[in-house]
């Protein structure tokens, strides 16, 4: 894919948010898109995304070398999209350190454009976070609304920045997932992509005496289903968001999967 | 468009009534910093588009001068034929912003040669402005320093520098201490603080030999796009615009060009 390359930067300032799990999804749909992103995890107290990808970048970075190596390497390789999973624990110093070394300027003069994916909890101080980060930045912002983390309650309805996220051009919505079938899919293990593979219709499952490769094959044809009708919809919301930031740049979309 | 650009880039000449500014950086010990405070004033000045020349007293060799060698002239001003060079054309030069380096040890005896040929004299008469930038340590001794130059300081602006950079993150005196300093005198000082700034990104500097603006702005010494850490580089870039915000916040700008150029 030629054009702008996006620098995905899944954050929330809280724990517990599906950081993780976003940025699992953006890094399936790259590859599955046939792009080899480049993956970054920020995490090293307890690192996750690297456990689903193995290639992933561990990152200290209250380290001079750690920082080097996310915020040197991110707008270099113009042609491939890369993902940052900024969990709660390194969100504070990822943030202040974007804004020290004007990290999207940087990124922007060399053909990379910053995409911020922002999950909030539904408090009206993470609204207020978020909204002033993609004031300051002003690089590509995305809201994204994780259904494991509940409905906005009545109160929020009075927070200005509420409104003005829920009316941002980008937005996501990740379905929910019973937490059984989470539990499946967070298995370090699991890989969205040969599950999708190995539980398609048709697909031949492990013949008795036969190690399976994925511990989702000897799940039952319900459980599988269930997985199944969350995963492509919610590859679809990525490609979808991912198609609309494009647009909105000006760049060459991404082919269009069928999920 | 372009051509705007390019001219507004250009520095501008000072106007012939402005009054040529001398500001001597320096202190008694070694080690404190001097020459990265001169740094930071070469770029500030740069950057406001004034003309600045500058005076590197560690002769033969000259630190500044590996930094900032277009505008800097290594001097030894203990001999008299390089002070003419640096008094005498004070008038004469188009550049009306000079900036003296003292080599560690010789603040006190430069000062007090500058007294014995006249330079005080003529800031008392209004010939020249002259400030003084004072880089004082960490250690509690080092505020004695501040005695020896305060009767330097009647007709002059004066700046205490704390500077953190050479690690010296902890400042044995407090202010109490310090404002005692001043009492006497009923003087008072501008006070600049230099952070501390990233250890790897000072080196990398070093290494590069080159302007810090320089350095933040990715060229190399020869205005070449270089390949800096994009880290680092915002490292150097954060931190030497808190000291010049400083620098603006203390009027130095407006001081050295009479009011003439701002920002």
């Amino acid at each position: 894919m030629l054009g702008k390359s996006l620098a995905i930067l899944v954050v929330s300032p809280r724990d517990r948010s599906g950081t993780t799990l976003i940025a699992r999804l953006f890094a399936e749909f790259f590859r599955l898109s046939g792009d080899a992103p480049l993956l970054f995890d920020t995490d090293t107290l307890k690192p996750k995304f690297s456990k689903y990808f193995p290639e992933a970048q561990v990152v200290n970075l209250d380290k001079t070398k750690g920082q080097m190596g996310l915020f040197d390497t991110l707008p270099l390789r113009a042609h491939e999209p890369k993902i940052v999973d900024v969990t709660s624990r390194s969100f504070a110093t990822f943030f202040s350190l974007m804004r020290d070394i004007d990290f999207v300027a940087e990124a922007r003069a060399n053909n990379v454009e910053p995409v911020i994916v922002y999950i909030p909890h539904y408090e009206a101080e993470d609204f207020e976070r978020g909204f002033k980060i993609r004031e300051h930045f002003g690089c590509e912002f995305m809201l994204a609304e994780n259904a494991f983390l509940g409905v906005a309650p009545q109160a929020l309805h009075s927070v200005n920045s509420y409104w003005a996220l829920k009316a941002h051009p980008v937005h996501m919505a990740i379905p929910l997932l019973d937490p059984m079938s989470m539990n499946l899919l967070e298995d370090e293990r699991v890989s969205m992509a040969e599950f999708l593979k190995a539980s398609a219709p048709g697909s031949v499952p492990p013949a008795s005496g036969e190690k399976a490769q994925l511990p989702l094959a000897y799940l039952s044809l319900d459980a599988r289903s269930k997985i199944r009708n969350w995963l492509k919809p919610s590859l679809r919301e990525v490609q979808r968001v991912v198609q609309l930031v494009q647009a909105r740049l000006n760049t060459p979309v991404s082919e269009p999967q069928s999920f | 468009m372009a051509k705007e650009a390019k001219e507004a880039k250009k520095p501008e000449k000072p106007s012939s009534k402005q009054k040529p500014a001398v500001i001597i950086v320096g202190a008694d010990k070694g080690g404190v910093g001097k020459t990265t405070v001169a740094r930071t004033m070469l770029d500030y000045f740069a950057g406001k588009n004034v003309l600045t020349r500058a005076f590197d007293t560690e002769s033969p060799r000259g630190t500044l001068k590996r930094f900032h060698p277009r505008v800097t002239e290594v001097v030894d001003l203990t001999q008299v034929a390089d002070q003419m060079k640096v008094l005498d054309t004070l008038h004469s030069s188009e550049v009306k912003v000079s900036i003296i380096d003292v080599r560690a040890g010789l603040l006190s005896r430069t000062l007090k040669d500058m007294t014995d040929i006249g330079f005080f004299d003529a800031v008392k008469n209004g010939e020249f402005k002259f400030a003084l930038f004072h880089v004082l340590g960490p250690s509690v001794a080092s505020l004695s320093e501040i005695d020896d130059m305060l009767p330097y300081t009647e007709n002059a602006e004066y700046y205490v520098v704390k500077n953190h950079i050479n690690d010296t993150n902890f400042f044995e005196w407090d202010q109490e201490t310090y404002n005692r300093y001043f009492k006497k005198s009923r003087r008072t000082a501008n006070e600049i603080t230099v952070p501390k700034l990233n250890e790897m990104a000072y080196e990398q500097v070093e290494l590069a030999g080159v302007p810090f603006v320089s350095f933040g702005q990715n060229k190399t010494a020869k205005n070449q796009r270089a390949d800096y850490s994009l880290v680092l580089r915002g490292y150097v870039r954060t931190w030497e615009k808190a000291i010049h915000e400083q620098y603006d916040d203390a009027g130095m700008m407006e001081w050295a060009t009479d009011g003439a150029q701002s920002s």
